[in-house]
């Protein structure tokens, strides 16, 4: 595996981490979109049962070097969206659960250090689209 | 981006959301649900909410197990007397340690920090789900009892 690789795979690597407690628990996982207050209640449990796998697939053809461009730019779309909702929740002062890497323990994380999580994230994306081109 | 290039991107895409779909439809078609039952069920029990005044009422009787929803560390540094913390992210068997005292007929009533926090939601779905029947939601949370002049213990 060259260099150049490295950010794509660890990318990857840490999708399909972050998402297997939520496919493991969709419902809690619900119970935490339910909570960001930004999506209508008849989404709520289809986003909650289809954005795990979606993350899940996206990083294992990042890992496995299939469709990487297109898997990347969706990974990048996902962490936009992210860090949108995370900052307009901020800005109206809810508190909710992150719901980024498991459906109960990230609570303990502050949303500041979330969405810095998720630029630094967006940067590794960056990257693995930047290495693909070259 | 060319058309012939744009065309190609949302075909992948597309793609890798069917993909997504289909795993997530075939694992959830396939998996025992038993759990996922109740976690519907717990969802479809509507939480009350009360106000300050019957919140004040409730915790000057003493009739009323009070539980903060927020984080330990939150808790120890100022919290409604006598108030039992069980964080939101409590699960299994962490979560029966914190609430094997209180009898499951009690009345009990959950806060967090304030208007539009989600924890003590969470908390009281899992309750829910515990088997309390009698549960409620004081929304205003600790900056509604702080703005009611009431003092806060710290441990």
């Amino acid at each position: 595996m060259s260099m150049k690789s490295l950010p794509r795979v660890i990318l990857g690597l840490i999708f399909i981490i972050a998402c297997t407690g939520k496919i493991l628990d969709p419902l809690a996982f619900a119970e935490i979109v339910r909570n960001y207050q930004v999506l209508p209640e008849v989404m709520i449990l289809p986003i909650a049962y289809f954005l795990p796998w979606l993350e899940f697939t996206c990083g294992a053809m990042l890992v496995c070097g299939v469709l990487t461009e297109t898997a990347t730019i969706i990974i990048s779309s996902m962490l936009v969206l992210f860090i949108a909702v995370l900052s307009a929740n901020l800005y109206r002062g809810l508190d909710v659960a992150c719901g980024c890497f498991s459906t109960d323990g990230s609570l303990k994380s502050g949303m500041v250090t979330t969405i810095v999580r998720d630029v630094v994230l967006l940067v590794l994306a960056a990257m693995s689209y930047k290495f693909k081109k070259n | 981006m060319k058309i012939g290039k744009k065309i190609s991107f949302i075909l992948k895409a597309l793609l890798i959301c069917a993909i997504a779909a289909g795993l997530s439809l075939s694992f959830n078609y396939l998996r025992p649900v038993a759990s996922e039952q109740n976690g519907l069920a717990a969802q479809q029990v509507e939480i009350i909410q009360i106000d300050g005044a019957g919140f004040i009422e409730a915790f000057e009787s003493g009739e009323a197990v009070i539980i903060d929803a927020r984080s330990g560390s939150d808790f120890a540094m100022g919290h409604v007397p006598g108030a039992i913390n069980v964080p939101s992210w409590a699960v299994h068997a962490e979560l029966d340690g914190l609430i094997a005292s209180i009898p499951k007929d009690k009345m009990i009533i959950v806060y967090c920090d304030g208007l539009s926090c989600g924890k003590s939601k969470i908390v009281g779905r899992k309750l829910v789900e515990k088997g309390f029947s009698k549960l409620a939601v004081y929304p205003d949370g600790l900056d509604g009892w702080l703005s009611l002049g009431k003092d806060l213990e710290a441990n």
